[in-house]
């Protein structure tokens, strides 16, 4: 069943959609899943930002550190653990990550740096802003890295969708309709926006419903990208829920 | 700091302006359409501990309890299905019960027996059991989903009773056994039976006093429907053979597809009663009697697999199957087709019986296979036109009994006094049954169009592409008629029959089709229509026969880029179009690109279907090919070797995959300069090339066409020249015909007066078939 919305999906070229079940099948020798690879590693930097931040290392340092990481996760030294692993892109991260600080660090530090080693630019006023709107107390680094992934997830996701909206030449729907994404609130001031969007009342209805049904599928699209087997979709859905209300 | 602002929903906090304002638990909560996802009072939520076990989710709620998904860090990382049992049972007598049971649990070890790890309770103080995670479906499921024949059912069933017969060696007895606990898994793409729960029943059952076994019906032990009646009338204690009894009930169900007694309206009080004296219907008598026809016939069950099910059903222990084994022992003689120990001896029904094991031999597992395929068409089969229930019933009715009086004509294939070999092949039958189904179901044209459809599939699988000819083009020209030329069955018929004029090499006639069903496909069901996409993929495949690879890579990209979006990255259909395309990068001298795409599609395959797939075969033959190319002989050579054992052992010698292996080794062997080897093997290859896909095959072509080159090679002008003109009046594709006066290995023909007048005539006949590149 093909539904109109669907039409849109997938086309985007500043969201392309990788499969890290494909990246950690395929590995180093494949040019493709490299490029797959460093589109996952963009889209999903902050958790583990705020990961070494939360262990306790300076804004400068941290910085130093993810660019570090990243730059060995996408010269693939680290990508033989995650075929042996064939986990969640997320859990990989993080044991990577643990695992970098542990032994890694040292060694890193004292490779060059630049030189012929992969660019990699993070925009990371953004991640320390991320990091300090963080309630401050007692979230361990991994289960501030579990809350970032969730946020960086979802973020994305928003992201893709908008895009799609703006491609269509709909963003102010976008931006008008998307409170409408977590609950029903707000439906009193459906006149105010009715008369916003030169739409009627069931219109909006409709819209709304679509939206909402688009976003749930790009939700489950994007994680399903993240993880192994298809069929961890709903879990991984499920711990980000768990891991957004342990706080 | 800035006041955090409340979400509107669920009044937490908004931790994060990232999420353009809005609640980020909200968002992932209205996803699981649930946005409190709330667990059930004192269950536990996902992300929560239990022992020493993590939540991921609940998979499922049985009478007993709810089943969880878990993860297990320490001492192994493990996932585990996690049984929590509901209230209302003791839980220190419950672990008590497992405890003492340990020991002989830990014994199994068996494939078809999942482990049960553990015991324990909860925080919230229930009992629970931590077991090997399974993830596959029941079996009764699984064979109605692949709709499995018979003899495959019986094969499964009997892994079934392996695994079984291994616990009770280990004194160890099921006590629930029923399709739920019988999960079946796919390994390298074979079903392979997984038995759960072991242990679990002996632990939670009640102490049998009284009335208490009725507080346990439904809510414990779930359908009373397997119990044995021993068990069922509460003796203290059971042995091995009510195992044996339930496992009666699943065969019974799996042949039959009900169980044997109907207790779903007995008042729990009157239920052990009526399992005790209530006599369970013969399976052929039961199915005879179901109005619906699925899976077998009642003629297939009747004799030996009535007696099998109804010896395992016995109501008194010692008249059943002493244990699982000799069950599955009688099951075995069955398909072997040797009298089964059910059966009264008599000196007829053995004599009976050696009659039909040699007469039909080895073909009925076939029949029976094409027989179930045929019913699954009928069962499938769509009704278009309204009509009340009576009617539809009667007409589905009449319908399952043409089938079955047709398919049962065509057993009698042979006169029995004429005495001629000892076996009717399945072949036979089919042959037999592509003669007849013209006049055999003339009076149900949609039917016999249907039927038409089914059995060229089958000569497709068998590659006897000139058989399927003939009953596709009768299948198209009879929906069209029927149905109309759009629809969906009609293209999908249309589809086919282009396929088939493709594998045989008549490109012109089959491209006209394509394009027409295709134009067809995009109007009537959508662009990115499954259906349409499988034609995108067929035209594609039928321009690289001809040479036309820019075409065809612009099609194949268009079509992978949709079925990437539709299907998913690893879905069978979007592998094979990555194969396809790397074929025609790989046409265009684009080796490396190719290699890439090959190796990916390769690497999914052998981890989505296992390595020995016939797809599989195909990734590993295409990348071999492709080595090959860019000058990697040696490496080309054993991938090669390694393909064609395989394909040798799961296709069989002949198969035209196998075939075509073999002339690409014999293409590696060549350009290695091992040219003896390799004209013993093109030889051979020839021979059955000649006899299976017949003389204008082009892949016969193209063996003729390098035993000709070896005979250049060797000096052998005379036949070189003779093989040469036979392989360009018999199929030679255009591409060869126009490269003959550049091929090296003909050089030493080019002296020869008779050679230019030979490259004339193929050019001539190249610019008559082909179309220009």
């Amino acid at each position: 069943m093909v539904t109109p919305d669907k039409t849109a999906a997938g086309l985007s070229r500043r969201f392309p959609t990788t499969s890290w079940s494909l990246i950690s099948a395929a590995g180093r020798d494949s040019a493709e899943s490299a490029d797959a690879l460093g589109a996952l590693c963009a889209a999903y930097w902050t958790p583990v930002y705020a990961f070494i931040r939360r262990k306790g290392y300076t804004r400068e340092e941290s910085e130093d550190l993810s660019q570090a990481f990243f730059t060995r996760v996408l010269e693939h030294r680290t990508l033989a653990e995650a075929r042996r692993e064939r986990g969640k892109f997320r859990s990989f991260l993080l044991a990577s990550v643990t695992n970098f600080l542990a032994n890694e660090w040292d060694r890193s530090r004292t490779q060059k740096r630049g030189g012929d080693s992969i660019a990699l630019s993070f925009d990371f006023d953004t991640g320390e802003e991320r990091y300090h709107r963080e309630p401050y107390h007692e979230l361990t680094p991994e289960a501030l890295f579990e809350r970032q992934w969730a946020m960086a997830l979802l973020d994305r996701v928003l992201g893709r969708q908008r895009e799609e909206y703006v491609r269509r030449g709909n963003a102010t729907h976008f931006d008008l309709l998307k409170v409408f994404l977590t609950g029903d609130h707000g439906r009193g001031e459906n006149h105010e926006l009715a008369a916003q969007l030169e739409m009627s009342g069931a219109a909006i209805r409709t819209a709304v419903h679509r939206l909402r049904r688009r976003y749930a599928e790009l939700l489950r699209e994007e994680i399903a990208a993240t993880v192994a087997d298809g069929d961890e979709v709903e879990a991984e859905i499920r711990f980000l829920l768990a891991a957004l209300e342990r706080a | 700091m800035t006041t955090a602002k409340r979400c509107p929903e669920c009044g937490g906090s908004l931790m994060a302006g990232s999420q353009e304002g809005m609640c980020a638990r909200c968002l992932l909560a209205a996803v699981l359409g649930d946005a409190r996802a709330a667990p059930p009072a004192g269950l536990p939520a996902p992300g929560e501990w239990v022992g020493c076990y993590r939540i991921v989710r609940l998979l499922g709620e049985g009478g007993m309890g709810m089943v969880y998904l878990a993860e297990q860090e320490t001492p192994i990382s493990r996932r585990v299905a996690l049984k929590i049992v509901k209230l209302g049972m003791d839980t220190r007598e419950v672990v008590a019960r497992f405890e003492s049971e340990r020991q002989a649990l830990a014994l199994m070890d068996h494939p078809a027996i999942a482990k049960v790890f553990d015991a324990g309770s909860t925080p919230q103080g229930r009992p629970y059991f931590a077991m090997e995670y399974v993830t596959g479906i029941s079996i009764t499921e699984y064979c109605d989903k692949h709709k499995l024949a018979i003899r495959q059912r019986l094969e499964l069933f009997s892994a079934v009773c392996d695994g079984v017969q291994h616990a009770h060696q280990k004194a160890v007895i099921h006590r629930d056994l029923k399709p739920s606990n019988i999960l079946v898994v796919e390994i390298d793409g074979k079903p392979a039976p997984r038995i759960i729960d072991f242990g679990v029943a002996k632990a939670t059952a009640q102490r049998l006093a009284g009335n208490s076994l009725f507080t346990r019906l439904g809510s414990i032990v779930g359908t009373p429907g397997y119990m044995s009646p021993e068990q069922a009338g509460g003796a203290a204690e059971v042995d091995t053979r009510t195992d044996v009894y339930s496992l009666g009930v699943v065969l019974y169900e799996l042949l039959v597809g009900v169980l044997p007694l109907d207790f779903s309206n007995t008042p729990v009080d009157r239920f052990p009663r009526r399992l005790r004296e209530e006599e369970a219907p013969r399976p052929s008598a039961k199915l005879r009697a179901l109005a619906e026809q699925s899976g077998p016939s009642a003629r297939q069950l009747h004799g030996d697999l009535d007696s099998i099910a109804l010896k395992a059903l016995e109501k008194e222990p010692a008249r059943r199957y002493a244990s699982p084994s000799e069950l599955a022992a009688d099951i075995g003689r069955y398909l072997r087709g040797e009298p089964v120990e059910a059966h009264p001896a008599t000196a007829g029904y053995r004599a009976g019986k050696y009659v039909r094991r040699h007469r039909i031999g080895v073909a009925v597992a076939a029949a029976a296979a094409l027989l179930s395929l045929s019913f699954a068409a009928a069962q499938t089969f769509q009704l278009r036109r309204t009509m009340n229930e009576r009617d539809r019933a009667n007409r589905e009715r009449d319908r399952a009994r043409r089938i079955a009086e047709f398919m049962t004509n065509m057993f009698k294939v042979s006169d029995p006094s004429e005495a001629r070999g000892n076996s009717v092949k399945a072949r036979e039958i089919l042959d037999k049954a592509a003669q007849e189904i013209d006049t055999g179901l003339a009076q149900d044209p949609e039917l016999q169009a249907q039927m038409m459809q089914t059995m060229g599939d089958v000569y497709d699988n068998l590659g006897l592409y000139s058989r399927e000819l003939p009953l596709l083009s009768r299948a198209v020209e009879i929906r069209r008629r029927v149905l109309g030329p759009r629809n969906p069955d009609t293209l999908t018929s249309m589809r086919g029959l282009g396929r088939n004029l493709m594998r045989q090499a008549r490109y012109a006639e089959a491209e006209k089709l394509d394009r027409e069903t295709l134009d067809t496909q995009r109007r009537v069901l959508g662009p990115e229509h499954p259906d349409t996409l499988k034609s995108m993929n067929n035209l594609a495949t039928l321009l690289v026969g001809e040479g036309r690879y820019a075409e065809a890579e612009k099609l194949d990209r268009e079509t992978l880029e949709l079925e990437r979006r539709v299907f998913g990255p690893e879905h069978p259909d979007t592998l094979a179009l990555l194969g396809n395309l790397a074929n025609v990068l790989s046409g265009q001298g684009r080796y490396a690109e190719a290699e890439r795409l090959y190796r990916e599609a390769l690497d999914i395959r052998r981890r989505v279907l296992g390595p020995e797939h016939p797809r599989t075969l195909g990734s590993m033959n295409n990348l071999a090919i492709v080595l090959n190319h860019q000058g990697r002989y040696a490496e080309a050579e054993r991938l090669h070797r390694e393909t064609l054992d395989l394909e040798r052992r799961v296709l069989g010698p002949e198969h035209p995959d196998t075939l075509r292996s073999t002339a690409n080794l014999a293409m590696d062997l060549h350009l290695e300069g091992h040219y003896a080897e390799e004209e013993k093997l093109v030889r051979a290859t020839l021979e059955i090339q000649r006899r299976v896909l017949g003389a204008e095959h082009p892949d016969t072509a193209v063996s003729t066409y390098n035993l000709a080159c070896d005979a250049a090679l060797r000096g052998d002008r005379d036949a070189a020249l003779s093989l040469l003109r036979e392989a360009v009046d018999h199929g030679l594709i255009p591409e060869f015909d126009r490269g003959i006066d550049r091929d090296l290995d003909l050089k030493s023909l080019h002296g020869d007066p008779r050679f230019p007048a030979l490259v004339a005539h193929a050019k001539e006949r190249a610019a008559a078939l082909g179309k220009p590149k």
